[in-house]
């Protein structure tokens, strides 16, 4: 099984940084999609299959809790899993997101070990 | 300001060897890049300019500002190797968006090393400047300025509290 997984960050070298840590973390990855904002993400699950998202948080145009809100009100998004990639990682930080339906959460810098276990877990159904 | 310590001395020292050892870390798991502290005053070659100066402030319990200047000379590398680029693939718009990538890391990581994750800050957005070697010189002298040497070249990091 192979996955198709959406990166979000305005920053191009975070998107950089984690499309090269997907890659060498041993996950069978089948394409790694990107999306500058919230706004172009939501297009971009709008036209393809994708598995699992990876967002940050603070982005201009939409941010990563306005599009997490966008897909828990489309009925074909609602169900596709959310990680955050986060510098800020306080517990109350954390309890708001779980709050939000986020499904997990990694701290930067994201290692390659921590990205595998976290989507293994989550698409094979054990978090 | 949080009650763990006793001075401003003792507070000084302990947020600058969290700051060194989280500067390190970073600098190690994402650039492969090694980083030890050296007393500016023992510094004595000023390397090529220009220099970028990366800073980014945060505020919950209590609020300050870190920054970081790094020698033009090292820049390439450093992001060559975050991004896993030759360095004749790396733009020059991909330089300030590293840097504040980097500082982003680093400041989130600090302030858990410092404060715990019991506490939450919020970070502001990093901003990057160039800098000249009179803006080098001054601001290496600075009480609140270290001196890391990375790869053998001095990189200055700025921590207000």
């Amino acid at each position: 099984m192979s996955y198709n997984v959406l990166v979000v960050d305005d920053s191009k070298t975070a998107r950089m940084m984690l499309a090269k840590t997907l890659r060498i973390s041993g996950l069978q990855i089948n394409e790694v999609f990107m999306a500058e904002n919230g706004a172009r993400a939501l297009e971009i699950l709008q036209e393809n299959w994708i598995d699992l998202v990876l967002t940050d948080l603070h982005m201009p145009v939409m941010s990563g809790m306005d599009m997490v809100e966008k897909m828990a009100a489309d009925g074909l998004l609602s169900s596709l899993p959310v990680v955050v990639i986060t510098s800020d990682a306080s517990q109350q930080r954390m309890k708001e997101l779980q709050e939000h339906g986020i499904r997990d959460y990694l701290c930067k810098p994201v290692r390659p070990e921590h990205v595998k276990k976290t989507i293994e877990d989550i698409l094979k159904g054990t978090t | 300001m949080s009650d763990f310590l006793n001075s401003d001395d003792e507070n000084r020292v302990f947020s600058v060897n969290s700051m060194e050892e989280t500067l390190s870390s970073v600098l190690q798991e994402q650039a492969f890049m090694f980083a030890e502290y050296e007393d500016a005053l023992d510094i004595a070659a000023t390397p090529t300019p220009p220099y970028q100066y990366a800073r980014i402030e945060f505020d919950g319990p209590c609020s300050g500002r870190l920054g970081l200047v790094f020698p033009h000379s090292l820049l390439h590398e450093l992001i060559g190797n975050m991004l896993g680029l030759e360095i004749d693939e790396i733009e020059q718009e991909d330089v300030p968006d590293a840097l504040m990538e980097l500082l982003n890391v680093v400041c989130g990581k600090f302030l858990v090393a410092a404060f715990g994750s019991a506490v939450k800050f919020n970070l502001a957005i990093p901003t990057v400047s160039q800098i000249d070697v009179s803006d080098w010189e001054t601001q290496k002298l600075k009480p609140n300025t270290t001196v890391l040497l990375v790869e053998g070249e001095p990189v200055l990091f700025e921590l207000s509290l």
